[in-house]
């Protein structure tokens, strides 16, 4: 079912714009409804309210009256369902619809029709712009952390050297050439990056 | 990266994907409803034969140039609920977690 652009001359009868016959005020009207509507619905439970994914929001095309939610009370067996409130008044013959069925359909339509008005891909890229420049900040501080390293090897190294190279010529003695050697290997085994990227 | 962050980002993509999935539970629930109601005016319900018709009525900025009518191309047997689409029309885009960078 689809509502179809009457402007193409091809269709020579019409509905006025809103798609039903009416008119987008005159839900407010008849309800005196104010504003974006009771987003809690009226008399319903904050907790009912954000189970129901069209709460507040439905509207009888058969009577005109506001559709409530109604949650089963406690103990019984049935299910949450959207209820015109027409029938109350017995004015209206649109059944209980449940819950469960009316989001799904809703939601389903929605995703396969629309899925913008879940922009997952704007959210995604958004996402996954925050982790690149999380992910460079980390790798910024792991490369200073690197670099520290990578010049206390060198350090350590050109120590080594220089012993290793006083001890040949004899001005370094057999002792302690052997405990400044085992000292420069431990500084060079500790100094490996911290941590991998 | 902090594990705050961490969590908050697995949270983040836990709610997108129950998203995703269709799952509606306490939290993905009242996050759609907002979202439909930057959308949509209002779901108008009715009864034809053994269907329910869901008729959304978007709002005045999103509602396309022209004149209107019901396309029923359905077979008169047909059940369950059916939702009435707009033909033509181009959804201005809203985000899914508008909050999330001040999370």
């Amino acid at each position: 079912m689809a509502l179809r652009d009457l402007t193409c001359p091809f269709w020579t009868s019409y509905r006025p714009p809103c798609p039903t016959g009416s008119t987008p005020e005159s839900g407010e009207r008849r309800s005196g409804r104010q504003g974006p509507g009771n987003l809690t619905g009226r008399g319903t439970s904050p907790e009912t309210a954000a189970r129901f994914l069209l709460s507040g929001q439905v509207w009888c095309d058969r009577c005109g009256e506001r559709v409530g939610i109604k949650s089963p009370k406690p103990g019984r067996r049935n299910k949450d369902k959207y209820r015109c409130r027409g029938r109350r008044m017995g004015k209206c013959d649109l059944p209980p619809i449940d819950r469960e069925m009316l989001d799904s359909a809703v939601l389903d339509h929605l995703r396969d029709r629309h899925m913008d008005v879940v922009d997952v891909r704007r959210t995604v890229e958004r996402e996954r712009d925050r982790l690149l420049a999380l992910r460079d900040d980390e790798a910024g501080v792991v490369a200073d952390e690197l670099a520290q390293v990578e010049a206390d090897l060198v350090r350590v190294r050109t120590l080594a050297r220089k012993a290793q190279q006083e001890y040949e010529v004899g001005e370094l003695s057999a002792k302690l050439y052997s405990r400044l050697d085992a000292e420069y290997e431990r500084e060079q085994a500790g100094a490996r990056p911290p941590r991998s990227v | 990266m902090p594990v705050e962050q961490l969590d908050g980002l697995l949270d983040a993509v836990s709610r997108v994907q129950r998203l995703v999935r269709g799952t509606l539970d306490a939290e993905t629930t009242p996050m759609l409803q907002d979202r439909l109601r930057l959308l949509f005016e209002e779901f108008r319900l009715n009864v034809r034969g053994a269907r329910i018709i869901v008729t959304p009525v978007l709002r005045p900025e999103h509602r396309p140039e022209g004149r209107w009518r019901l396309l029923d191309l359905a077979e008169p047997d047909a059940e369950g609920v059916e939702v009435v689409d707009y033909l033509g029309v181009e959804l201005t885009k809203i985000e899914l977690l508008p909050n999330l960078v001040d999370s």
